[in-house]
């Protein structure tokens, strides 16, 4: 996204916050010529959907080339569209972070670390072998 | 779904540990049992357990796996069969052959082997499990000799199965949990807490999952990867899948929820959706979060 290329999307993006102008970041990406300003970067756009038309607005917060913050904001013409909306605002972002077990009030955990002794153990022993 | 239901059921239960199948196992028991009960619910727990390994487990040099993997023929199988083996069937099938009982040789030439050695050998995909295998009810025809393995669904079924002992012995409320692959199963509103368990750290948990007459199954392969691969490997390819760091499946079994831990791997959860009725949450390797809106958990995210 550029926003050199206002005139060809079909959305209009606007830059509502640029914070230090000067900076300039080449991507990493093979659009190796395109360098984003650090601000937030909104597109309003729209899609068709059974019940009609509906608008969807997409912001993206960028600093020293790092998206830092996303958000969406939905105006819904009907109930299900405005469901499937705010499932998809709540959800498209969400990235799991890890809360110390021994703070939760639970008896049971499930995942990888206990799945099976002799499998783990033995790997175990073949990882502190590796690194003598 | 989970609101109505109250957090960690009480009394404290009566509990029965043990290592069986080279993992541990708790069986929590809400019901009044009394000491020589729980005594002799261990001894059937266990020789119940050791029946089943037996036959299934490719671990050990008395099991009819490892005969099946030296000789091709017909093989005499127990009444649990049939329901493993149509489950592996049909996740063959909507797999496309991912998922496969003929994943044994390739694990163990990968080196998750008897020895557990984890040396890699060459690694070759599976052959068609159509092709090598025919069961019936009470047996099984090898076209030729396999190490077949039933790693992706045989602990879960075992959940299961020693569900049904403790139901048969008159028991109505108590959780079985195979190292974190559990039924809980009640009689009364109470729900059980389980956290979900951080894909790379074991001291974190991404969530807590409520469960009521249900089970829980996870796989994850980040904490259990060596050279090229996790315990999961692609029938196919004999390949190990990368793009998923940790997975749930919250169904009314065990079997079938340890059984699409693995199918999840290869397949979308919406076409798998179309043949079984079971929740899940998948944790993608970048850590966001994909589950289905009927999940019952609360995840901690950014």
């Amino acid at each position: 996204m550029s926003k050199d290329k206002k005139d060809d999307a079909p959305a209009t993006i606007t830059d509502t916050t640029t914070t230090s102008a000067d900076t300039a970041i080449s991507q990493t990406t093979t659009n190796t010529d395109t360098t984003f300003k650090d601000g937030t970067y909104t597109i309003d756009d729209s899609y068709q959907s059974p019940g009609g038309n509906e608008p969807i607005k997409t912001s993206i917060t960028i600093k020293d080339g790092i998206v830092t913050d996303t958000s969406v904001k939905q105006d819904p013409n009907n109930d299900e569209s405005a469901q499937h909306q705010a499932d998809f605002a709540t959800e498209f972002k969400s990235k799991v972070i890890g809360k110390a077990i021994s703070g939760l009030s639970i008896s049971r955990i499930s995942g990888a670390s206990l799945t099976t002794d002799a499998f783990n153990d033995a790997l175990d022993q073949i990882r502190t072998k590796a690194q003598a | 779904m989970t609101h109505s239901i109250k957090s960690e059921p009480k009394p404290r239960p009566s509990t029965i540990t043990f290592e069986a199948i080279g993992t541990q196992w708790s069986v929590d028991i809400y019901d009044f049992v009394s000491s020589t009960d729980l005594h002799d619910l261990k001894k059937l727990i266990i020789a119940r357990i050791n029946e089943f390994d037996v036959v299934y487990s490719r671990f050990r040099d008395d099991s009819v796996v490892s005969q099946m993997a030296n000789a091709a023929g017909t093989y005499a199988l127990p009444r649990d069969a049939r329901q493993l083996l149509d489950i592996y069937s049909e996740l063959y099938d909507l797999t496309d052959g991912a998922m496969t009982p003929l994943i044994g040789q390739t694990l163990s030439d990968a080196g998750y082997d008897k020895n557990y050695s984890f040396v890699t050998k060459k690694v070759k995909p599976a052959a068609k499990w159509p092709e090598i295998a025919h069961y019936k009810d009470k047996e099984i025809t090898l076209a030729e000799p396999a190490l077949l393995d039933f790693g992706a669904a045989g602990k879960g079924y075992l959940v299961d199965i020693i569900c049904d002992l403790l139901d048969e012995y008159g028991l109505r409320q108590f959780c079985v949990n195979a190292s974190g692959d559990m039924v809980y199963r009640t009689n009364t509103a109470d729900g059980l807490n389980v956290a979900l368990e951080h894909p790379t750290d074991p001291m974190l948990a991404v969530g807590v999952a409520t469960i009521q007459n249900q089970s829980i199954c996870g796989s994850s392969g980040r904490l259990r990867a060596w050279s090229n691969f996790t315990h999961i490997i692609d029938g196919r390819t004999a390949v190990s899948p990368t793009h998923i760091a940790s997975l749930w499946v919250v169904a009314k079994d065990a079997l079938l929820s340890d059984a699409l831990c693995t199918a999840l791997y290869f397949v979308s959860p919406e076409k798998l959706q179309s043949t079984y009725l079971f929740e899940y949450a998948i944790i993608k390797e970048d850590f966001t979060v994909d589950h289905s809106p009927g999940f019952p958990a609360k995840f901690f995210t950014t």
